[in-house]
């Protein structure tokens, strides 16, 4: 999206002009027309689809941090000892919240509200008619919202400070929810729930008042209803101690699991809040943080991205209160982290999230370690960033000044840099010498993930380049395919960092225009340098191994947007202009493209053909349960009786198939985990067939996973990364008999997109195909055309024919149409 | 004269539907001049339908509940301001006094103890005073209550005993005569439009020239007082304007960066007073109103009373307005008699009404004393005990 650069500078100056005028309307009294300015502001940001959303984000903050801003200094006159002016301060949080509830975002809104009512709580007297007023015009919001947790909790704490139930719509229904997930629990871990989730209130808004659980007990006595009645009674009696916390916390690990598997996922927040508390109490510091992190993977792992968010942020607050305010490494570090996590999702709700907070804390640095540590730290940022399209000069130049500095020890390219960063960080760069030596220790104690990898192994050190095609798609994505040594072939892509040339393009175009008075002050070879030295690291270290002898290499760049002179890129040894050439191919057109065809083998070939198969039945018989509150017994949560007769019947089938050479099956307590991946990165395979429960997330299609027998849970994912280490090249076909669920547990009936999404990352070169159900329907008419289809590729039919005269044999137009194909239609096993 | 007795002469109040003022018979201007407005604490101007109950939580119970004057003006732009005068408001009218009586620092000893001379209008109604009655000897118990006719205020401030008043006030505008001190109940009117409708048509103006501005009525006040003109031939003065004559263009600049320039908004502002259709009023010309008072006297009467028609009253502080009714009377009089008219319009005379108030008091030619009823019965019981 080209948007004049002259728009955007007069869009910001108008910004930040209207900020400013706006937070002096409110200091001056004049809140309409301040709020006018602010909401107008508001809706001009929203209206301009040239603007990113992480940019929306920051400009929608920095309104929202003049209200706040606002309100503090009508506080803070009160310690100066004037009188509050509470006229304007009413006024000032109603307009505020108005304006919040008009974002997208509705967790600041929910802060900045929580944050009142906390200081509220710390009121000697509180109106009592206030208070429930308060809580419960939030509480119609979050109601209708559908959050309910908090409405919950908001509940109870309402009650606390009333020291009386107020009877009301909202009270019953927040009962109503604590009935029903207290009845999906089995009795034995009702009431310590119950007793976790009461505490968890008092610590998150009471700051543990000793009184609390005999005070609500008391509020609540006659006004509980019958199904509650048990449970509260039995709430009493739990004291947790440090004697018999070792028990209770495998209790509580219990219930978390448990939780997850019936798609509760929300309340597992409150287990581990607790759980850390107690653990800090009775342990240490350490162990709980170190207990609490392992939970963060845990919810990544099963998509609930909203908890690993919540633990962040909860360690977050945690970190916050046991440091002081200065460059804290530990803190950046953590949101560093969480980016990393939220980076490869489909849906960038957490990564902007984490970047903000990241962005938060990356500030000030002092010393030479805090300096690299930044910069480092400012690298990645970019690298998180790149993704979003978003275009901020501070990000770029901070970026290209690490790896200037840090990477390619450019020092006087460095100090050519320097004039571009912030003002605050120059005083820290006069020596650079020396901020380089001092990094040198710093390099391998420093955090990293590990994602850098080099595309040739740093074993072979000279080697000739034939050939290298750099393709950078429309949405950044940079693979490359190159020859060495006359015939070997290395394909791959760059998955940590996208190609995004905003800033490069900006310095191109001041480069190479007419005006004199240039904006930025680089040579010809220092611009080719620092397009270099944009590229990603692994590539620049590729084009330095690179060495010319007798074979002149040929370069070819391919762009979707044809935007950079790659040519000009300049590594000290060679301007890439003089082997290389870009070309824009877009997209290929469907006229007069001819599909392979096929033609069926000669017998001879066909008895030749002989087939492994993996078999694999991971439809969780045996677990994970839930308990039954009616039949007081636990029962499957994800029944599949009808998947244990599929897997019965594809066994016996591949049994007497004589096409097939090797039969390896996976069933029962034989499906775990560990069993799989290693079946399906080692053995030449060359049908997977698996019948299973899959669950699809909406957040990360990628991330979906099927469970499997021992409880744990395999990620498509990871089955790609399993088929991709494979190296007997044999390209299977893979066949999931499956019913597909969503990662809450609900049942999906048409799978044909979530489907879609799930498997749109495999490598269709490197696999035949797969076959997967459209909608749950498992009979013995489905069956039939599974085997018919399983014989006509054994017939040697490509799978798209395979799939077709299966069809064509069964005479149920449900069942033949039950079944997807996604893969090249024309080829063979 | 001693503090004391100082504070036991009378207080002037003028009970404006724009100002309210107050002072001390016998000075040369009120010592409180406020807007007549209040602001409920509890009534904001954004009523926020979102979170509910902050008003309970944080206003304290001893919290004055109402704001008065310049302290309610002050919050414009956050609270409603209401107007008691044009609410009819008593129990406002009350407090608003007592909260500007305080900083009127009387002593204790004599707090509640001066006469009060309270100006009213000719049109003023007997349960008003009634109600007025109530508060000040009811509830305060002052002692004595002087209602004075603002004309004859007005008159007595120029020293003449006969002449036309014409008071353009906030809500009324009213026109009245007094010759040889005398009144005569036909030959006065009431015309219906004031300062409050001239706000009202110039917002109007200013709307139709820029519709996407938000411009609420205080403001538009603000403006008007601040630009407002009146022309002698205002047809004419459009002609020169899309010819390009820019003298009165004026640009206005809004709190939050916006501005809008505005010209001949300037002076079309005061053409209801000409013309009342103008705003969809069916009644004549102010000019055609005060010839029509006039000639109820009889016809050997008028030239004395064209001779000194004074202007007074906020509304009629518009630059220019003195000339153009100069020239809108003299249609409807003789060739004769038209050259004496004479339009008077001293500086300040916005508080003209007061300080007439005042002169009258220092002249001791205050007459119709009212003594509370209260102190009265109990001055006649102490007698006869």
């Amino acid at each position: 999206m080209a948007i004049n650069a002259d728009v955007k500078n007069q869009f910001i100056k108008n910004f930040q002009n209207k900020i400013l005028q706006g937070r002096q309307l409110l200091q001056n009294n004049n809140h309409r027309w301040g709020d006018k300015i602010f909401t107008n502001l508001y809706y001009d940001i929203e209206k301009i689809d040239w603007i990113e959303d992480q940019k929306k984000r920051q400009f929608i903050m920095i309104i929202t941090n003049s209200w706040w801003i606002y309100l503090n200094s009508l506080i803070s006159r009160k310690e100066e000892g004037a009188k509050i002016d509470f006229i304007r301060y009413i006024d000032a949080y109603n307009r505020f919240f108005s304006f919040l509830s008009k974002l997208d975002e509705f967790d600041l809104f929910s802060n900045f509200w929580t944050v009142l009512l906390k200081n509220f709580i710390k009121k000697k007297e509180l109106s009592v008619d206030g208070i429930t007023k308060f809580v419960n015009s939030f509480c119609t919001i979050i109601k209708e919202r559908e959050i309910f947790l908090k409405l919950v909790e908001l509940q109870i704490i309402l009650t606390f400070l009333r020291k009386s139930v107020f009877p009301s719509d909202l009270f019953r229904l927040s009962l109503k929810i604590l009935g029903e997930i207290l009845f999906k629990l089995e009795p034995s871990k009702k009431a310590l729930f119950l007793f976790v989730f009461m505490e968890n209130v008092n610590i998150e808004y009471m700051g543990n008042d000793p009184e609390f659980l005999q005070l609500i007990n008391k509020s609540l006595a006659n006004r509980l209803p019958n199904y509650l009645k048990e449970d509260f009674a039995n709430m009493r009696k739990i004291s947790i101690n440090e004697r018999n916390f070792s028990s209770i916390l495998a209790d509580l690990e219990e219930i978390i699991f448990y939780l997850n598997d019936i798609g509760e996922n929300t309340w597992i927040i409150i287990v581990l809040k607790y759980l850390f508390s107690k653990m800090n109490e009775f342990q240490s510091f350490e162990e709980a943080v170190i207990y609490i992190r392992k939970f963060i993977d845990y919810s990544m792992a099963r998509s609930q991205f909203h908890i690993a968010y919540g633990i962040y942020d909860f360690l977050e607050d945690i970190f916050m209160y046991k440091t002081d305010l200065g460059y804290d490494n530990f803190l950046i570090e953590l949101w560093v982290e969480a980016c990393k996590k939220f980076m490869d999702k489909k849906d960038n709700k957490y990564l902007l999230m984490a970047l903000e907070k990241l962005n938060n804390h990356l500030k000030n640095p002092q010393t030479a370690a805090q300096i690299y540590h930044y910069f480092y730290t400012c690298n990645y940022l970019w690298k998180f960033k790149s993704k979003l399209f978003y275009l901020d000069s501070d990000d770029f130049w901070r970026m290209m000044f690490y790896r200037t500095l840090y990477e390619e020890n450019d020092f006087a390219l460095a100090e050519k840099i320097i004039p571009y960063l912030d003002d605050n960080l120059k005083p820290h760069l006069t020596d650079l010498n020396s901020l380089y030596n001092e990094s040198e220790s710093l390099k391998s104690i420093t955090y990293s993930f590990g994602d850098e990898f080099e595309i040739i192994p740093a074993s072979s050190l000279e080697f000739e380049l034939n050939q290298m095609i750099l393709r950078i798609n429309g949405k950044g994505l940079v693979s490359y395919h190159i020859i060495v040594d006359n015939n070997k072939i290395i394909e791959g892509t760059i998955t940590n960092e996208f190609w995004n040339d905003l800033q490069i393009m900006d310095i191109y175009n001041d480069l190479f225009s007419g005006i004199k008075d240039k904006r930025y002050k680089f040579s010809l070879p220092e611009f080719g340098r620092l397009l270099f030295i944009f590229l990603p690291k692994s590539i620049r270290n590729f084009f330095k191994k690179v060495r010319i002898s007798s074979v002149i290499p040929q370069i070819y760049l391919i762009l979707d947007n044809m935007s950079i002179p790659l040519g000009l890129i300049y590594d000290d040894n060679f301007f890439m202009l003089k082997y290389s050439s870009g070309y824009k191919i877009g997209e290929p057109t469907l006229v007069q493209t001819v599909f392979e065809h096929s033609f069926a083998d000669t017998q001879s070939q066909l008895d030749q053909k002989k087939y492994n198969v993996l078999l694999i039945e991971a439809v969780n018989a045996s677990g994970p349960l839930k308990w039954n509150e009616v039949n007081k017994t636990k029962e499957l949560i994800y029944p599949f009786p009808v998947g244990t007769e599929e897997y019965n019947h594809m066994a016996n089938y591949f049994n007497e198939q004589a096409e097939i050479n090797q039969i390896t099956v996976l069933n029962g307590f034989n499906t775990t985990r560990q069993k799989i991946l290693s079946s399906l990165s080692n053995d030449p395979l060359n049908i997977i067939h698996i019948v299973c429960n899959i669950f699809y997330s909406e957040l990360s299609p990628k991330d979906s996973y099927l469970l499997t027998n021992d409880d744990d849970l395999i990620t498509f994912d990871e089955i790609k990364s399993a088929l991709d280490k494979n190296s007997s090249n044999q390209r299977p076909i893979l066949f999931f008999n499956a019913q597909i669920f969503n990662i809450g547990g609900k049942r999906q009936k048409n799978v044909l997109r979530t489907f879609g999404e799930i498997v749109s990352q495999f490598n269709y070169d490197s696999i035949t195909g797969i076959i997967t159900r459209n909608y749950p329907l498992f009979n013995h008419e489905t069956r039939e055309v599974t085997t018919s289809f399983y014989n006509n590729l054994f017939k040697n039919y490509s799978q798209g024919i395979a799939l077709l005269n299966a069809r064509r044999q069964s005479k149920s137009g449900l069942a033949i149409s039950s079944f997807l194909l996604f893969g090249k239609p024309w080829k063979k096993l | 004269m001693s503090n004391l007795e100082n504070q036991l002469r009378p207080l002037i109040l003028d009970f404006g539907s724009d100002t309210f003022r107050m002072g001390w018979a016998g000075d040369d201007s009120p010592t409180i001049i406020a807007p007549a407005v209040y602001a409920d604490v509890k009534d904001y101007l954004f009523e926020s339908d979102i979170i509910d109950g902050l008003e309970d939580l944080l206003i304290e119970e001893d919290t004055e509940q109402y704001l008065f004057g310049y302290e309610a003006l002050k919050y414009q732009n956050i609270l409603k301001i209401h107007e008691f005068r044009k609410e009819n408001n008593y129990t406002i009218l009350y407090k608003y006094f007592h909260y500007y009586y305080q900083q009127l620092n009387i002593s204790p000893e004599v707090q509640y103890k001066q006469p009060l001379i309270i100006l009213v209008p000719f049109f003023s109604t007997e349960v008003e005073k009634n109600r007025l009655r109530q508060i000040f000897f009811g509830v305060f118990n002052f002692p004595e209550l002087l209602f004075l006719s603002e004309s004859q205020a007005i008159l007595s401030t120029l020293q003449k005993t006969s002449g036309v008043i014409i008071n353009i006030g906030e809500s009324n505008t009213y026109i009245s005569t007094i010759f040889h001190g005398f009144t005569n109940i036909m030959a006065r009117d009431s015309f219906p439009i004031a300062g409050n409708e001239i706000t009202n048509y110039f917002l109007n103006l200013i709307l139709t020239r820029k519709k996407e501005i938000f411009l609420e009525k205080w403001l538009a006040k603000e403006i008007k007082e601040k630009t407002s003109l009146c022309v002698l031939n205002p047809k004419e003065e459009i002609k020169q304007i899309k010819k390009g004559f820019t003298n009165y263009d004026q640009i206005i600049n809004f709190p939050d960066g916006n501005s809008i320039e505005i010209n001949y908004e300037r002076f079309m502002l005061a053409e209801p007073f000409f013309d009342p259709k103008l705003i969809h009023i069916d009644y004549i010309g102010i000019g055609e109103a005060i010839a029509n008072v006039i000639k109820s006297w009889d016809r050997e009467n008028w030239e004395e009373l064209i001779a000194t028609i004074i202007l007074s009253g906020g509304g009629s502080l518009i630059p220019g307005l003195k000339e153009r009714l100069a020239i809108e009377m003299t249609e409807y009089f003789s060739d004769k008699i038209k050259s004496i008219i004479k339009i008077i319009a001293v500086p300040g005379r916005e508080n003209m009404a007061w300080l007439g108030g005042s002169v009258l008091y220092s002249k001791n030619k205050l007459k119709g004393w009212v003594e509370n009823p209260k102190i009265k019965s109990s001055n006649e019981q102490t007698n006869q005990n």
